[in-house]
């Protein structure tokens, strides 16, 4: 024990021995005013844009608003500890988080201070909150799927290694959902998650903690979180400092999914902050440079190209319409930045379609190129057929006297309807999609009672995975659809299919 | 003569105050006139706010210092 003590004493020793006493010449400033959590500061003629200032030691706020001799700053927090009279001087810093693998696993604010009663978050490496999206020589196209295990994504809106995919729909459509199965269906694929819960009620952000913890995919995920509670400034910077959290894994060539949730609360606190510091407003009140907000975070996802390690970061933002509408200010922008979106509807929803995605308004402009093999060969008339039968189905409504091919057509997009319905946290795997998908192809539900479609299609996964486990695992293993594969795959669900019907007799 | 601020930890000698302000009005080359403020937060030393400019040689700002070496290693 004694031992212990000295060696901690020569170690400190070692250490001061490099400290001179150097007294240190810099720059202040005078609060002039404080409200709203927007300090008026008079001096401080040489402070940076984005600077870190600090206010009488303990308290932070970052330069906002600069002109000649005076500056405006946000302050970070909400202690009211920040006084007129009270000296501020410059950190010489921007604001940034600490980054890198110890943080998987764990909730922080935006600044990297623990959110989850665990401690100190074990990271030594810092990275400002704005950075520079990688250049153009920087990128490849997007070449590598993202499998979200949704089968109506995964089929007819397909999202590749570093696209940006907007999900936006009214409240309570079930965007989050899609996200957090996305995240919980990363787990054997060794990408990497962040979540950013942007001025979300505390208790939001605990269920999603415990879902993602109770079906073990917090382990490869950080949720970085600014409540409803925090002020305008914390909200502003989240989304920033999850993007910087999963650049990290990008630059050292991983796989990085981020989750923005959601960017019209983001929007909005930026909107507070920029009319406290009277900056002009726009459209909806929102300042001129919201486009820009959004482009410089969004623009941060990426696929590096080999030379730079072959990363990639994916984005899916999250925006909330109010009644549909999806030409207000800032879905708009989304929409322009991002590679496509996902567009979910509250009738959809309420009449049991779930995940309610409107496959009409939802698209991606990418995926396409990155979608597995086994799974482009087959999807591709799923979204012409869901869009005729969605047609034909308003006019058959009135009861008109139907012939027998548009019976067919409606039998079969009652049918498709029904077998993308999944309930939520349940992920289908490549194999299990591609195993529905042909039998639908193949016209096997057609005969199936409607109510019964779901079980079916349940039972003949559960068959497959029995029955031919093997050739399941080395579909989701290629990716591919050899013809070998096929044969079996449907040869074995003929046979199901066809128990089924002698079952009934 | 401009106006400025020194802030003290503890009680100095007006002796210490003089040679204060004459050092620091060599330096600046101009006379100064010190409103003292005594603030234990210093810890040690004392901080001179002249002008926009703090001159910063209190016991504080080197703990500091130390702690940001210590957390940088």
């Amino acid at each position: 024990m004694d031992n212990d003590f000295k060696s901690i004493g020569t170690f400190l020793k070692e250490k001061l021995k490099k400290f001179e006493y150097t007294p240190k010449e810099y720059e202040y400033g005078v609060v002039k005013s404080c409200a709203d959590e927007i300090a008026r500061i008079d001096g401080l003629p040489r402070c940076r844009y984005g600077e870190l200032l600090e206010f009488g030691g303990s308290e932070y706020g970052i330069a906002l608003e600069l002109r000649e001799n005076a500056v405006d700053a946000v302050l970070l927090n909400k202690s009211g500890t920040v006084v007129p009279g009270e000296m501020v001087s410059q950190t010489g810093r921007v604001a940034q988080v600490c980054v890198g693998d110890g943080l998987l696993g764990r909730i922080i604010d935006p600044i990297g201070r623990p959110l989850d009663g665990l401690g100190a978050v074990p990271s030594d490496e810092f990275r400002p909150l704005e950075s520079h999206a990688p250049t153009i020589m920087q990128r490849t196209g997007v070449n590598t799927p993202l499998e979200t295990g949704i089968l109506a994504i995964d089929s007819m809106i397909p999202i590749g290694r570093g696209q940006r995919e907007l999900i936006i729909g009214d409240r309570q459509t079930g965007k989050t959902s899609i996200a957090l199965t996305a995240i919980i269906n990363q787990k054997k694929d060794d990408v990497f998650c962040v979540y950013c819960a942007i001025g979300q009620k505390a208790s939001s952000i605990a269920q999603v903690a415990a879902k993602l913890k109770s079906v073990g995919a917090l382990d490869n995920t950080v949720i970085v979180a600014s409540t409803a509670d925090d002020c305008a400034s914390m909200q502003y910077l989240t989304p920033y400092s999850g993007c910087a959290i999963a650049e990290k894994f990008m630059r050292d060539g991983r796989d990085a999914l981020i989750v923005y949730d959601d960017l019209s609360k983001h929007a909005a606190a930026y909107r507070a902050m920029s009319l406290l510091l009277r900056r002009p407003s726009g459209r909806e009140a929102y300042p001129g440079d919201v486009f820009y907000l959004h482009s410089r975070l969004l623009e941060r996802s990426a696929k590096l190209s080999d030379e730079y390690g072959g990363g990639s970061l994916t984005a899916l933002p999250i925006v909330e319409t109010m009644s549909g509408d999806i030409s207000a200010y800032i879905p708009t922008n989304v929409i322009s930045i991002t590679d496509g979106q996902i567009y979910l509807e509250s009738e959809l929803f309420n009449a049991g379609i779930r995940p309610a995605i409107n496959v009409g308004l939802s698209v991606s402009r990418v995926g396409r190129s990155a979608q597995y093999k086994a799974m482009s060969g087959i999807s591709g008339n799923l979204r012409l057929d869901l869009a005729q039968y969605r047609d034909t189905a308003i006019f058959a409504q009135f009861g008109a006297d139907i012939d027998e091919s548009t019976a067919s057509l409606l039998r079969r997009g009652e049918r498709l309807t029904e077998l993308l319905k999944q309930a939520r946290d349940i992920v289908f795997p490549l194999s299990r999609q591609v195993a529905v998908l042909l039998s639908y192809n193949n016209n096997h539900f057609d005969g199936i009672d409607l109510n019964k479609v779901a079980a079916a299609r349940d039972g003949l996964l559960e068959r497959l995975e029995s029955s031919i486990g093997d050739t399941m695992r080395s579909i989701d293993g290629s990716g591919e659809l050899s013809e070998n594969d096929m044969n079996i795959l449907t040869q074995a669900s003929g046979a199901f299919f066809e128990e089924l019907k002698n079952a009934k007799h | 003569m401009s106006k400025a601020l020194l802030k003290i930890a503890g009680s100095f000698s007006s002796d210490d105050i003089d040679k204060i302000t004459k050092g620091f009005e060599k330096l600046l080359g101009r006379q100064i006139d010190f409103e003292i403020v005594e603030d234990s937060s210093l810890i040690g030393g004392f901080a001179a706010y002249i002008n926009g400019k703090v001159y910063d040689s209190t016991v504080a700002l080197q703990l500091k210092n130390i702690r940001r070496g210590f957390l940088k290693d």
